[in-house]
């Protein structure tokens, strides 16, 4: 038997400061001591988790001949001078940006005329991106009906925009292009393939008996960099609020009806003509399947549907793992923001790195298919991503394909590698399948790809143990705030104070008020994240602590407003000078990040 | 007495044009490059009591090796038109900028030969001037606009490399497309 010693994990000084007086506080900083069996089987685990670094170099042909740029380069005089007649001598000097530039510009049927001008302006002018912008484009002017309907998908934006179903055999070898050419090269990716030895290693671990929580719970005994699996009939409200909200783990259940079936072919049985949101488009199920099934995009559309009626009746017919049963923001009924959406995802589909909105924790149940989960703690910023300081923007130079291809996956591999000596937080790496669900502690980032077409449930919930981050994070990020629909939340917030009004403070009676009044907004059902912020000041802070006052959590909340109030008071300017202030945070958060290494 | 230094524009062929900063500046690669050497223009004034005035006199020279005089003189036209109208640098209305019809002013100004109009868009492109770099592909798509594929080989000396069978596939395409 080996002994670990656990200790409460959180790498962010600010959790700590105010951790430290809210109700859990007791349980999650004693130090424990816990029997943990050893980790057994290592050989179980792949030998290496690295893909190979030339994964550029793999040539894979275009069906049209186009090459890279590089290839240009090494042509002999005949080739580039039969390139130079094919693009014309404006366009020969003007690089591919460029040239970019101008057939954006383009609508049909002048795209096709210039596509039939030359060997090069068909390779060109048929990258499917071009036909996927414009499509989307006028999608967004549909006002001035000019939104283009296809009726059938037929393999290709360009020939449903089209609506032909052929490709001619057309030799483009005169197209040297970087831009078309890794485009194609990424949508080619066989990431079964690439990743066969996680795939095996994951399948292995999820044959193991899971960890039961009466026996061990520790983050560190689990096998190192991936993301423990945990037996979901043992598992209680206790493990949660103790050793395991603020880390990555998957719940298994043996019972094989845990979670419904919800295949492709069940919902598309069930809900054919029913429109879906995927991203910027909303099709019927039946045409975004035809496209799931059959299409070349780098990044194809993600169907991720929260306000379908089919969505609604589906979300009765489930139960949510056990942690997530007391959802404080179940106070807000239909006004709170949005929080569970089905997710049918094809191969290649995916999200790049993002932490979840509103500071709100997750789950993610696979019901078909399989999804890679690579996730980082809050204060650690993923390989590749930028943010500003207050993290409203998150810039990732590339898609995920293309963070995978070009290295970055490895840099995560290796931080998770190495994190394992410094028994720490870091990333950890996952797969799911179905039946599994995975918990997204909030404020983790996480990217996701689906390894094959996937059905999966998730939803946005806040724990009680969460509940002063929520509430820091409406009050001080308002800008940030996003799922909330306005007309929706005004509905609301209207019978609330029907109700209630005469309950009020009468500040935040007239708070209420004016935003009620203000004219700006009256109709509009966007989701207030997608609207200018300096439009809408919606009291979502005010509100919810409102309707929580008057509700079973009312104790929890004056308790979590205390701590707020608490930690504000602190960082207001004291006796103490801001220099001094300054060096007892960096301390503290140098200590948080290292305070384990004597710990093994 | 605060005085704005000299700055010059010296061109791939050597030509000196001397120019004032906020013409200069409607390049956004200037601008930056102006940023490192000078203080904003606004803070100036206060500032540079205590510089060296020998040192103040000296003009900045800003050399552009790929732009060549004669295009030179046309980018700083149309800077000089624009050097008081502020382009709003936000990226959301991309597209709707985009979409809408080329300003009359650039369209008369960009009224060129090809030659002047290509490489006044990659000189826009290589100074990094937007709005200009936007009109000069305008104008290109204008050009594309409404031509059949030889007309469009034609303005812009595009060779038809196809094959017979490759002309006789895209036809069967072409009306396909055209039957809906």
């Amino acid at each position: 038997m080996h002994y670990f010693t656990l200790v409460h994990l959180s790498t962010n000084s600010s959790n700590l400061l105010y951790m430290g007086i809210s109700i859990m506080s007791s349980q999650i900083h004693e130090i424990k001591r816990i029997k943990v069996s050893p980790v057994k089987d290592n050989s179980i685990l792949a030998k290496t988790r690295y893909l190979p670094s030339n994964l550029r170099l793999r040539v894979v042909e275009h069906p049209q001949n186009i090459k890279p740029y590089g290839n240009f380069v090494l042509a002999d005089d005949a080739q580039k001078l039969a390139v130079l007649k094919s693009k014309g001598s404006f366009f020969g000097g003007l690089s591919d940006d460029l040239i970019m530039e101008i057939v954006n510009l383009l609508d049909t049927p002048d795209l096709i005329h210039l596509m039939h001008t030359s060997r090069y302006f068909y390779g060109f002018v048929s990258f499917d991106q071009i036909w996927r912008d414009l499509y989307i484009k006028r999608l967004l002017q549909q006002e001035q009906g000019k939104s283009i309907r296809f009726s059938k998908w037929r393999g290709s934006w360009r020939n449903s925009v089209l609506g032909i179903d052929c490709q001619s055999k057309i030799n483009c070898d005169v197209v040297y292009s970087d831009m078309l050419y890794e485009q194609y090269q990424n949508s080619q990716v066989k990431y079964k393939d690439l990743f066969s030895n996680l795939i095996k290693e994951q399948e292995a671990l999820r044959q193991q008996k899971p960890l039961v929580m009466k026996n061990s719970a520790p983050l560190k005994s689990y096998y190192k960099g991936r993301i423990p699996r945990i037996d979901e009939e043992t598992f209680t409200m206790e493990d949660y609020n103790t050793n395991w909200y603020n880390h990555p783990f998957i719940l298994q259940s043996a019972d094989k009806n845990r979670w419904p079936k919800w295949t492709t072919d069940y919902l598309q049985d069930r809900f054919s003509d029913v429109k879906f949101r995927q991203e910027s488009v909303e099709w019927r199920l039946s045409q975004y399947m035809d496209y799931a099934r059959n299409n070349n995009d780098e990044k194809p559309l993600y169907l991720f549907d929260c306000n379908s009626n089919a969505t609604r009746e589906l979300g009765k017919e489930f139960s949510p793992p056990p942690y997530a049963k007391d959802d404080l923001l179940k106070v807000l009924g239909e006004s709170r923001p949005d929080h569970l959406w089905l997710t049918v995802g094809p191969t290649r589909s995916g999200s790049g790195f993002h932490k979840d909105p509103n500071s709100t924790c997750a789950w993610n149940a696979v019901l078909q298919g399989a999804k890679l989960w690579i996730m980082f703690p809050p204060d650690m910023l993923p390989p590749g991503i930028h943010t500003d300081e207050s993290e409203s923007e998150v810039t990732a130079p590339v898609d995920v394909a293309e963070w995978v291809l070009s290295g970055f996956y490895n840099d995560a591999v290796k931080i998770s590698d190495q994190a394992y000596n410094n028994q720490g937080l870091s990333c950890i790496i996952g797969m799911t399948f179905p039946g599994d669900c995975m918990y997204v502690p909030a404020q983790w980032w996480h990217a996701v790809i689906n390894f094959e077409d996937t059905v999966a449930l998730t939803a946005n919930f806040v724990p009680s143990v969460r509940l002063e981050e929520v509430l820091k994070f409406f009050k001080n990020k308002q800008d940030q705030v996003s799922g909330f629909h306005a007309k929706k939340f005004r509905k609301h917030l209207e019978e609330f104070i029907v109700h209630e009004g005469d309950t009020l403070d009468k500040n935040m009676h007239s708070k209420f008020e004016k935003f009620l009044n203000a004219s700006n907004m009256k109709d509009t059902d966007e989701d207030v994240g997608e609207l200018h912020t300096s439009t809408i000041d919606l009291p979502a802070f005010e509100f919810l602590v409102e309707k929580l006052r008057r509700s079973k959590y009312s104790e929890r909340l004056e308790k979590a407003l205390d701590a707020i109030r608490k930690e504000e008071n602190k960082t207001k300017p004291s006796g103490r000078s801001k220099l001094w202030e300054n060096l007892a945070k960096e301390k503290s958060n140098r200590f948080s990040f290292s305070f384990n290494l004597g710990v093994s | 007495m605060a005085k704005e230094r000299q700055i010059v524009i010296i061109t791939s062929d050597g030509d000196k044009f001397p120019v004032e900063r906020k013409v200069a500046e409607k390049s956004i690669l200037i601008k930056n490059m102006l940023k490192n050497l000078l203080p904003p223009e606004d803070e100036q004034e206060d500032d540079d009591s205590d510089v060296d005035v020998d040192e103040d006199d000296e003009p900045i020279e800003i050399p552009t090796q790929n732009v060549r005089s004669a295009v030179m003189k046309n980018i700083l036209e149309w800077c000089e038109h624009y050097k008081d109208y502020e382009f709003p640098d936000d990226e959301q209305d991309d597209d709707s900028k985009k979409s809408a019809p080329i300003d009359p002013w650039d369209s008369n100004f960009l009224n060129v030969d090809q030659e002047m109009l290509y490489e006044i868009i990659l000189a826009a492109n290589y100074l990094n001037i937007k709005p200009l770099l936007n009109a000069g592909c305008k104008v290109v798509a204008e050009m594309i606009r409404g031509k059949s594929p030889e007309e469009i080989r034609k303005t812009f000396n595009i060779v038809n490399d196809f094959t017979p069978e490759e002309e006789a596939a895209i036809r069967r395409e072409n009306e396909w497309a055209e039957d809906r």
